[in-house]
């Protein structure tokens, strides 16, 4: 962002820029987050169905892990907590910029003459639609967690101190995903849809998103936990629910931020020339 | 009546063919990308249920029925076309009259449109191929009465789906701006449970098959063919009972809507033409 900044052309000093800079996202990000209450209040059907999923993933585990049974280190208590804050924080830990559906649609026309980088204005806006949701869902599910009993605490002070972290680094790693992703659509030609169609498999299975993958057959979970998909969701949960070691998790996910940021960024400065249009 | 509904369905088929002949590589892309798609939203809950080698009373071949009857529905819903998920925004959008103005009916424009039978037969194969290996896992004695109920259940689940989403379309009737997009989240409220539903509270349980129906869309219509523990005598036919049902609702709130339409006409557009915003 700094560096597009400081070669933009104009008098200002880069403070002044950087602050315009800022106040350019913040105003994408406040417009974002009401622009679903625009059609009125449909978007709470989205929301019903997350409490519906939620409620039946609540009822399922106990007829899985009896209480007081232990399962590749998770109880009834603990899978119930992961289930949830997996719930309250599924925007976070599946995280998709409207930038794919933007550029097969055409929209992404008007976006390069914006006066932001590209990655963070579609970032900024994916932040804006973060906030009906949370407000809808996320924050009653945390109060309403004890009445479905589940305890919605983290494992200590330090785990929940732990996991913010691990929460930003896994939003880093979901939107250089979501930017590999994009490359590929440029590249290859692709429709958005026919690569979010393997994307809702891996992170239905890889990520932990969805079932702690310790508790997938065949020992699948070793395997998956080195890989990116597992950084933006099973870690970050793993810390909250104190059933995973933090700092080799802590330094994976660092890992694979930084490995996956400058290679995307290598990827789409390479293939931004090549981006065809269709929308309209 | 019924030949004209055959030779428009043929025209779709025809269509179909042709798109797939012209654009190969895109038409592969979009096939395997809808298998890829339901073919991974089965094979999470089948990863658990193979861990834990049940899920409730359910056996893990009961699992993948229920699974793949969810895949058999979809598909053919897919195959017969659209319309039921795109009919607010048909109306919303004044292009409820781009239907008047054919020389057909009403009813026969919607049930021909989108009519793709060819985008998807992997699904519907795999779907079939998954309820015939848990059949046979789990010794189900299949008669012609048994293959007749599991017809005229597929039928039912489908019907439920379309009533349901052509009922919350209708809504657009009367707030054509604010109700434009109320088809495609109603379809996302409905969308198919992945895991039996019997461990769920029973008022939840009981929303699941009546106010927002999933659960008739495999669940319970698997429960009743495989006799799983919990289903009762008549299960098998409460799916086909709310199809009616919920049909005779969509069809009263459509006609009743039409009437609205016939009064108001399009309000999304002015006399010039011009997109009212």
């Amino acid at each position: 962002m700094v560096s597009e900044v400081v070669s933009h052309p104009g008098s200002d000093s880069t403070r002044h820029r950087l602050t315009r800079l800022l106040r350019a996202h913040l105003a994408t990000t406040r417009v974002a987050a009401f622009g679903p209450l625009a059609d009125g209040l449909w978007a709470v059907f989205s929301v019903a169905l997350r409490f519906v999923r939620v409620l039946i993933l609540l009822a399922i585990w106990p007829s899985l892990i009896p209480a007081g049974a232990v399962v590749s280190g998770y109880g009834l208590g603990t899978v119930l907590t992961y289930s949830l804050v997996a719930e309250v924080f599924s925007a976070q830990f599946n995280v998709r910029t409207p930038i794919a559906g933007a550029l097969w649609n055409g929209a992404i026309a008007t976006r390069f003459t914006w006066p932001m980088p590209l990655a963070t204005q579609y970032a900024a806006e994916m932040i804006g639609d973060w906030a009906l949701p949370m407000l809808l869902v996320s924050a009653p599910l945390l109060m309403l967690a004890p009445l479905l009993g589940v305890d919605p605490l983290p494992a200590s002070a330090t785990h929940l101190g732990l996991f913010v972290v691990s929460l930003v680094l896994a939003v880093t790693i979901g939107i250089a995903i979501d930017m590999a992703c994009t490359v590929l659509i440029v590249r290859i030609d692709l429709g958005p849809w026919v690569l979010d169609a393997a994307r809702a498999v891996v992170q239905a299975i890889c990520s932990g998103a969805w079932v702690p993958i310790a508790l997938l057959p065949f020992h699948l979970g070793a395997l998956f936990t080195w890989l990116p998909f597992a950084s933006t969701a099973s870690a970050p949960l793993r810390i909250y629910t104190g059933t995973g070691d933090p700092a080799p998790l802590l330094a994976l996910q660092a890992a694979w931020a930084i490995v996956l940021t400058v290679a995307v960024r290598a990827a789409w400065n390479s293939s931004r020339e090549q981006v065809a249009l269709y929308g309209g | 009546m019924a030949a004209e509904t055959m030779r428009l369905l043929g025209a779709g088929a025809r269509l179909n063919a042709i798109r797939i002949l012209r654009t190969r590589e895109q038409a592969i892309a979009h096939t395997a990308t809808d298998f890829i798609w339901h073919s991974g939203e089965m094979l999470a809950p089948i990863l658990v249920a193979l861990r834990f080698g049940h899920i409730g009373p359910w056996p893990l071949a009961a699992v993948v029925f229920m699974l793949a009857y969810g895949a058999v529905v979809s598909s053919l819903l897919d195959a017969a076309g659209d319309s039921p998920w795109h009919l607010s925004q048909r109306i919303g959008r004044g292009q409820l009259d781009h239907y008047l103005v054919q020389p057909q009916p009403l009813w026969r424009i919607m049930l021909t449109e989108g009519f793709t039978p060819f985008d998807f037969w992997p699904v519907l194969t795999l779907g079939l191929v998954l309820m015939a290996w848990s059949v046979a896992q789990l010794h189900v004695t299949v008669s012609p009465g048994w293959l007749g109920l599991l017809g005229i259940n597929l039928l039912a689940s489908m019907a439920v789906q379309t009533a349901f989403l052509y009922s919350w379309g209708c809504l657009a009737f009367w707030a054509p701006r604010g109700a434009e997009e109320v088809s495609s989240a109603a379809s996302g409220l409905i969308g198919k449970v992945s895991f039996p539903l019997d461990p769920v509270p029973r008022a939840l349980r009981v929303v699941l098959i009546s106010a927002v129906p999933s659960g008739l869309l495999s669940w319970l219509p698997s429960r009743a063919l495989l006799h799983v523990a919990g289903a009762g005598p008549i299960d098998a036919w409460i799916t086909p009972l709310a199809a009616i049902v919920l049909g005779a609702l969509a069809l009263f709130l459509f006609r009743l809507g039409l009437r609205e339409y016939r009064r108001t006409g399009s309000r999304r557009y002015t006399d010039h033409g011009h997109r009212r915003r």
